[in-house]
């Protein structure tokens, strides 16, 4: 009699485990068929990033010259004469790039384009004290600049 | 009903009188008007009271805020979420159509990178300020498995960027691999869609990554091979160790505790009992273990643990405090399913240095002198 419990029980607990096992492998049971297919006219002025391989850079072209025009212009309202960045902590030239479309000015109505994003990130990195003066950034010449702190990254333990 | 000197004619209403307790949308009484996210009148970040936290879910409407960009106000009728990339096909769900999905519902705590960093203790005295940039919800939406899965993994899909709504376009990248086993497309806080603060309608919630990880007013994911190393996890929130080299994507935060009560700011009511009460909270996994010290460390003993204890969530811990009037130093110690134990903050600064910024999860400890007075030792 205890045995026969004991199997019961044995056979409720494998049971159990199997449905609970299948319940989870169910968790993503799709497809649902849910959502509309995404065009690519419409993930393209979505799909703003910047690989540090300079994928996703526009064309266009800027000097730190221009730059410092565009700067006076939209920046300087909030940023004053430039932005110290303390480029050691900074790993990629195309996250500058990167983060100034997407996040500068914050009023989205003024945004910049791709040639005084350029001359703009051009400027930031001379005055940082990265890039000479007459060097033009564009989406080759970008990925191609190594900053002070690229050495110190590392991922993994 | 007598009315108490200095109270006001409302305190003394008899019932059934105008009651603004029955307002459609109801607030705390106003007896509790000291009990919100502080520094006040400063947008971000704001702190969660944790020492009037009485249970392991953070109201919403004190859960802190660290936002990047300000609150951007999002119609769920027309705000979009859009999964591209290395997916076979890119889809555009609207926030009708993630409802739609499977739901789950989990509770899981948030906290920023920068909780209990040096330098907040300026802010004030309170447990509030050295370790209010923690809170812990019920969360409800889908798993981000199931979204993924309908546009469908490419094999070389190893991470997937995540954007949000906000001025700042703000975004990371969040590894792949065993963040698929709990990651969520949140849209429900504490059983209410979520508060614009906190990311409305849509936001990323991977269970024990940094705050900062948890993308708000979610609108894209694309999925990648590489990290895209945005600002934000290269020069922002990171840190130098010791030998200046910065480690990237340290994202999950580790094993931690603090005694919440008492806790500084506050002031002990003479000698006798009282219940030592705290959180303890872990990254890895559930928290097996608090141990309690109330002389600065030398001897421990167990806390009690409440039964409800989900991974990667706040856990409630109490310990009997038998206060004799003497001076004690009180210590939490929290450890983890996954072998993980709070640390010394000595361990830490031996570690990775004394200028300890984010992940910053050291043993607190709170002094109670003759007076019945707790100040916290390390601010």
């Amino acid at each position: 009699m205890p045995d026969r419990r004991l199997r019961g029980a044995l056979a409720a607990l494998a049971l159990a485990a199997l449905t609970f096992g299948c319940a989870r492998a169910a968790a993503s049971n799709g497809p649902y068929g849910l959502g509309r297919p995404a065009t690519t006219s419409e993930i393209a002025p979505l799909d703003i990033d910047v690989a540090p391989d300079g994928s996703g850079l526009p064309d266009g072209r800027g000097d730190a010259a221009t730059g410092a025009r565009v700067f006076a212009t939209s920046c300087a309202r909030c940023h004053g004469a430039g932005v110290v960045l303390s480029p050691e902590r900074w790993a990629y030239a195309t996250t500058l790039f990167d983060y100034v479309r997407r996040a500068m000015p914050p009023d989205r109505v003024s945004r910049l384009s791709a040639n005084d994003l350029y001359a703009v990130v051009a400027f930031e990195l001379t005055i940082n004290g990265v890039l000479a003066r007459d060097v033009q950034l564009d989406r080759k010449t970008l990925p191609q600049i190594t900053l002070p702190g690229r050495g110190r990254f590392f991922t993994g333990p | 009903m007598t009315a108490v000197a200095g109270a006001t004619s409302a305190a003394a209403a008899p019932a059934g009188a105008a009651d603004a307790s029955l307002a459609p949308y109801g607030s705390p009484s106003r007896f509790e008007a000291d009990v919100v996210r502080r520094p006040r009148g400063v947008p971000t970040p704001a702190m969660t009271p944790l020492g009037e936290q009485l249970g392991i879910i953070t109201p919403s409407g004190l859960a802190f805020v660290r936002n990047h960009a300000g609150t951007p106000s999002l119609d769920p009728r027309t705000h979009r979420l859009v999964v591209h990339g290395l997916v076979k096909k890119p889809l555009s769900f609207s926030i009708a159509d993630l409802m739609r999905f499977p739901s789950v519902e989990r509770i899981h705590f948030l906290e920023c990178s920068g909780n209990s960093a040096n330098g907040w203790s300026a802010l004030g005295a309170g447990v509030q300020f050295s370790h209010g940039l923690l809170s812990c919800a019920l969360w409800t939406g889908v798993p981000l498995r199931a979204v993924l899965d309908e546009a469908g993994l490419q094999p070389d899909a190893a991470w997937v960027v995540a954007e949000g709504a906000d001025g700042a376009l703000y975004d990371r990248s969040i590894p792949l691999g065993t963040t698929l086993d709990d990651a969520l497309l949140v849209y429900g806080q504490n059983g209410e869609m979520l508060r614009p603060e906190n990311g409305y309608p849509l936001r990323l919630l991977v269970p024990g990554f940094e705050g900062s990880a948890n993308v708000k007013w979610l609108r894209r994911l694309k999925v990648t091979a590489a990290p895209v190393y945005s600002r934000e996890e290269t020069a922002q929130y990171t840190q130098p160790g010791p030998d200046g080299k910065i480690r990237l994507f340290d994202l999950v935060m580790e094993a931690k505790s603090v005694i919440t009560y008492p806790s500084p700011g506050r002031r002990l009511d003479g000698p006798g009992f009282y219940e030592l009460r705290g959180f303890a909270w872990s990254g890895r996994g559930r928290i097996t273990r608090v141990d309690v010290s109330t002389d600065g460390g030398t001897t421990w003993s167990p806390a009690q643990l409440d039964d409800l204890r989900a991974p990667k969530a706040l856990t409630r811990f109490t310990a009997p405090l038998r206060w004799n009037g003497a001076p004690v130093e009180l210590q939490s110690r929290a450890a983890d399913d996954a072998g993980g134990v709070q640390p010394t903050r000595a361990a830490l600064v031996a570690a990775r240095g004394s200028a300890l910024r984010y992940h910053v999860n050291a043993i607190a400890r709170w002094a109670i002198d003759r007076d019945g007075r707790v100040t916290n030792l390390d601010a």
